[in-house]
């Protein structure tokens, strides 16, 4: 049985389909299941987030209508700096508390070995027995300081590992949930690195959960899918 | 304050009235540039803009549509003006091959996934997709922003769902290369 095109199933998703079509359509799972995919599609981009606008957004706006003459002088109230930052800020302590459970988690929900967490163990290879290695004193230099944090970052990631495994997986997490949080992080270190772009600690966050979001979503390809799907994107055809 | 007492206000110079507007819609504004435009600086410039545009236009507004409707209007043809000028100056980049991870049709994953597909889209794709599905432009509407017949972008719709679902689908053989059904 030949199939109706995919393109001709995404006219009928707005118009309406001609007796042959209904006929093909009436007999065939296949194209149904297919129109009803597209369906299904429209409605999630709909249901798309809004992404959130850059923290520097408004005071780029301000000074242009200052210049402008179109604000006037003393009609805007200044803001502490904290307000603007609060929000963010709790926004990526909450979703940290679901990363650091997740990221013990994920080693248990095993992809690749020792692909996850990779970002984290990066500093120093130390991906085991590292808390011997724990530097006691006051880094004396920038890469010192980047390496301790690193060795910080891996001993507690072993730690939490071990305590998940005893106390039998209290700590799984849905990946799925897992990743939607990732991506909470990635959308909110971005606009905080807006405001803060040279900031060591937000990059490293931001760094963090991107590196556990890609391994997450290459484990979730190789786990829940057969080959992944490789196409190559045409360029546009011109309008004429 | 309601948004209508916000709009009388900021007519008459108040600051403080413009950042409340711009707080209110600034997440709406800044996602389609930034869907449109498919680039964070840009974005970031093209809905400052906008916003100036708007501000500036403001005496125009009469109340018969919603602020953020025509506020919106202002936001997307900026930023299809912003991709115009792009293309007089710069030959249109290649899109992106298409690797989208694929999986369990499960909503974190699939936005994840929606929200790549759509970046990988060819622009003239992504523009009526994103007009016509996400923001409800009717085709009239959008040949009048995009400077074409309403028909073409029709068939420009048509081809963009379906690519998405090309991109979207798991490994199986591609529908796109079978013939035309024989109805």
């Amino acid at each position: 049985m030949q199939h109706i095109t995919l393109e001709t199933l995404a006219r009928l998703m707005d118009e309406a389909p001609s007796a042959a079509e209904t006929a093909h359509l009436a007999g065939c799972g296949g194209c149904r299941a297919e129109l009803e995919a597209l369906r299904a599609e429209r409605e999630a981009l709909r249901e798309l987030p809004d992404l959130p606008a850059p923290a520097s957004g408004w005071s780029g706006v301000e000074q242009r209508l200052r210049a402008e003459g179109l604000i006037r002088p003393g009609s805007v109230r200044a803001r502490s700096d904290s307000s603007r930052w609060l929000r963010p800020a709790l926004q990526v302590a909450a979703a940290l508390a679901l990363f650091v459970a997740g990221a013990g988690a994920n080693e248990l929900w095993r992809g690749a070995p020792g692909e996850t967490g990779g970002a984290l163990r990066a500093g120093g290879g130390a991906g085991s027995g590292s808390g011997a290695r724990m530097v006691s004193n006051t880094p004396a230099s920038l890469e010192e300081a980047a390496r301790e944090v690193a060795d910080h970052e891996a001993a507690y990631l072993e730690a939490l590992t071990r305590y998940a495994e005893l106390s039998g997986g209290g700590l799984q997490v849905d990946p799925l949930d897992r990743l939607a949080a990732l991506e909470g992080i990635v959308l909110t270190t971005r606009a905080a690195l807006d405001r803060s772009p040279a900031d060591p600690v937000i990059n490293g966050y931001h760094l963090a959960a991107l590196s556990q979001r890609e391994a997450l979503l290459r484990q979730v390809t190789r786990r829940q899918a057969g080959p992944a799907n490789v196409g190559t994107a045409e360029s546009d055809d011109p309008w004429f | 304050m309601t948004e209508n007492e916000l709009i009388l206000r900021a007519r008459q110079g108040d600051g403080e009235a413009i950042r409340r507007l711009y707080e209110r819609h600034a997440s709406q504004v800044y996602t389609i540039i930034r869907r449109l435009a498919g680039d964070d600086a840009l974005a970031e410039d093209w809905a400052q803009e906008a916003w100036v545009q708007a501000i500036r236009a403001l005496p125009e507004f009469r109340g018969e549509a919603q602020f953020g409707t025509w506020l919106y209007r202002i936001a997307v043809n900026r930023a299809l003006q912003g991709r115009r000028e792009r293309e007089r100056r710069a030959p249109r980049e290649l899109p992106l091959p298409d690797i989208v991870p694929a999986g369990r049709d499960d909503r974190p994953l699939l936005r994840v996934r929606l929200e790549r597909a759509l970046a990988r889209l060819p622009e003239r794709m992504r523009q009526v997709l994103l007009l016509h599905d996400v923001e409800g432009y009717t085709h009239e509407e959008m040949g009048e922003m995009l400077g074409v017949a309403p028909g073409t972008c029709k068939s420009q719709l048509f081809k963009a769902r379906a690519k998405m679902r090309q991109m979207l689908q798991s490994a199986q053989p591609t529908r796109e290369g079978e013939q035309v059904c024989s109805i």
